[in-house]
């Protein structure tokens, strides 16, 4: 017991510590470091009609990493999944007859996807998420490398006719005819 | 000749005190306005860097801070808050149903029938917490009425009439408004930012002349908050630009106040 108060093995203690946090910081840090991953999404932050068609640019970057990206050859290649409020829209491999597209290592790409919002997504706040898969021509394997998700506003273009605005019309319509009728009734207001 | 000396002092003096009283109620609406600046300043200064449920609690605590300020201006002075327009309508009921009727009205000019016009655009829920919402909007409207309504505008129609007070008094409102988007329309030369001023002013001037009408602070509460929930509760907005925004604001608020003229009798002062 005594022992854990004199001064070497106190710096001893404090040094040991110091180099696990240390050690810590430095293994979660190397941990996030990924082989490919997306630098940045571009798309309309203000609001997307239905039906009406966005273009998003999405840049990927590519760093060289062995430990995460084993492949030897010169290429790789690539493909996105689209998620809405976490159920998948839209799958590039399925959905472009297994097309990939491949960008060089210690390169940046930036694809650029036209999307047509559809009319189920209503007028609402909706999480939209981007995957990004490696395919190693290699083993055929498919590997999950990044994700990035954002919010954007869903707004509905509609007229008159439609039951949203005609129902909020009908209640005010009500609303001014009770009181008119009210008011009429009472006479000049006497505050 | 000695008594009609006497006289002359006595009106002198008497004219020297309104004067004088005039001049430190001038005063204190000016300190007024420039404290209601300078707070708004102070809040906008870091309001961008905090999120969006904080600001919920800065514009609370803005709102309260003004409002208590005016209490202490109204307290510290010789007239009772009875003058300044606390005081309950005779009948609770006519005032809500003034107020329905006239929120109605205004929510049917400035987003229905621009809305037929052109079309419409549903828009999505609230995202944040509906009774903040609410809470923010109640001492918003409470604290904008007792600051510019029960303390500026009374006391402004108590020095200069009517019609100069009312003008003055909603180019207050107004100001407050524009002044912290001055700087986003000229320097980084954002559309939109200084056209609702004017609506502000309208507003102003339809509020000035319901509170003279009724001299009491609940119709332009009342009314006030009718407007701002039944806006809040419809999740509607017309496809207009912003000067066309404008034009149905001041065509409602036009209308508003001419409803308000041919149905509230005038108050007199000592009922």
């Amino acid at each position: 017991m005594i022992l854990l108060f004199t001064k070497p093995l106190q710096v001893l203690i404090f040094l040991s510590i110091l180099s696990l946090c240390l050690g810590g910081v430095i293994a979660s840090v190397a941990g996030e470091s990924k082989g490919v991953f997306i630098e940045q999404i571009t798309y309309d932050e203000s609001k997307l009609y239905p039906t009406e068609r966005y273009t998003w640019k999405i840049n990927v970057e590519i760093i060289v990493n062995n430990n995460l990206c084993p492949n030897t050859s010169r290429e790789d290649l690539f493909f996105f999944k689209l998620y809405v409020d976490n159920s998948l829209w839209w799958n590039e491999y399925n959905d472009t007859d297994y097309k990939f597209w491949s960008c060089s290592r210690n390169s940046t790409v930036t694809r650029k996807y036209i999307i047509k919002i559809p009319t189920w997504l209503g007028a609402n706040y909706h999480l939209f998420r981007i995957e990004l898969f490696r395919y190693d021509n290699i083993t055929g394997i498919i590997y999950f490398e990044d994700e990035v998700s954002f919010m954007a506003i869903c707004v509905l273009q509609v007229n008159l006719r439609h039951q949203t605005p005609l129902s909020y019309l009908s209640i005010y319509a009500f609303t001014i005819f009770i009181s008119s009728v009210y008011l009429s009734a009472i006479g000049r207001i006497r505050p | 000749m000695f008594v009609k000396a006497l006289n002359s002092i006595k009106v002198y003096v008497g004219s020297g005190d309104y004067l004088y009283e005039k001049h430190k109620m001038l005063t204190l609406i000016i300190l007024l306005f420039f404290i209601v600046l300078a707070v708004w300043g102070v809040a906008f200064l870091f309001i961008d860097k905090i999120s969006l449920y904080s600001r919920s609690f800065v514009y609370l605590g803005v709102y309260l801070l003004l409002m208590g300020i005016v209490l202490v201006l109204v307290v510290r002075g010789k007239e009772s808050f009875h003058e300044y327009g606390f005081r309950w309508p005779r009948s609770l009921m006519n005032c809500m149903v003034l107020s329905a009727l006239l929120a109605s009205v205004y929510v049917i000019i400035t987003v229905f029938i621009p809305g037929s016009l052109r079309n419409f655009e549903v828009l999505p829920p609230n995202p944040f917490d509906v009774y903040m919402n609410i809470t923010i909007i109640f001492v918003a409207v409470f604290a904008e009425e007792i600051i510019f309504r029960g303390y500026i505008l009374r006391n402004l129609i108590k020095m200069h009439g009517f019609f100069t007070a009312i003008l003055l008094g909603s180019a207050m409102y107004s100001l407050t408004y524009a002044i912290y988007r001055l700087p986003l329309a000229l320097v980084l030369e954002m559309q939109g930012q200084l056209e609702p001023a004017l609506s502000f002013f309208m507003a102003g001037i339809f509020l000035g002349t319901l509170f003279y009408k009724t001299r009491t602070l609940m119709y332009c509460i009342v009314v006030h908050l009718f407007i701002r929930i039944f806006q809040f509760l419809t999740p509607l907005h017309a496809m207009i630009n912003g000067y066309e925004r404008l034009l149905f604001e001041i065509i409602a608020y036009a209308t508003l106040t001419y409803l308000v003229l041919i149905t509230v009798l005038t108050r007199k002062d000592g009922e």
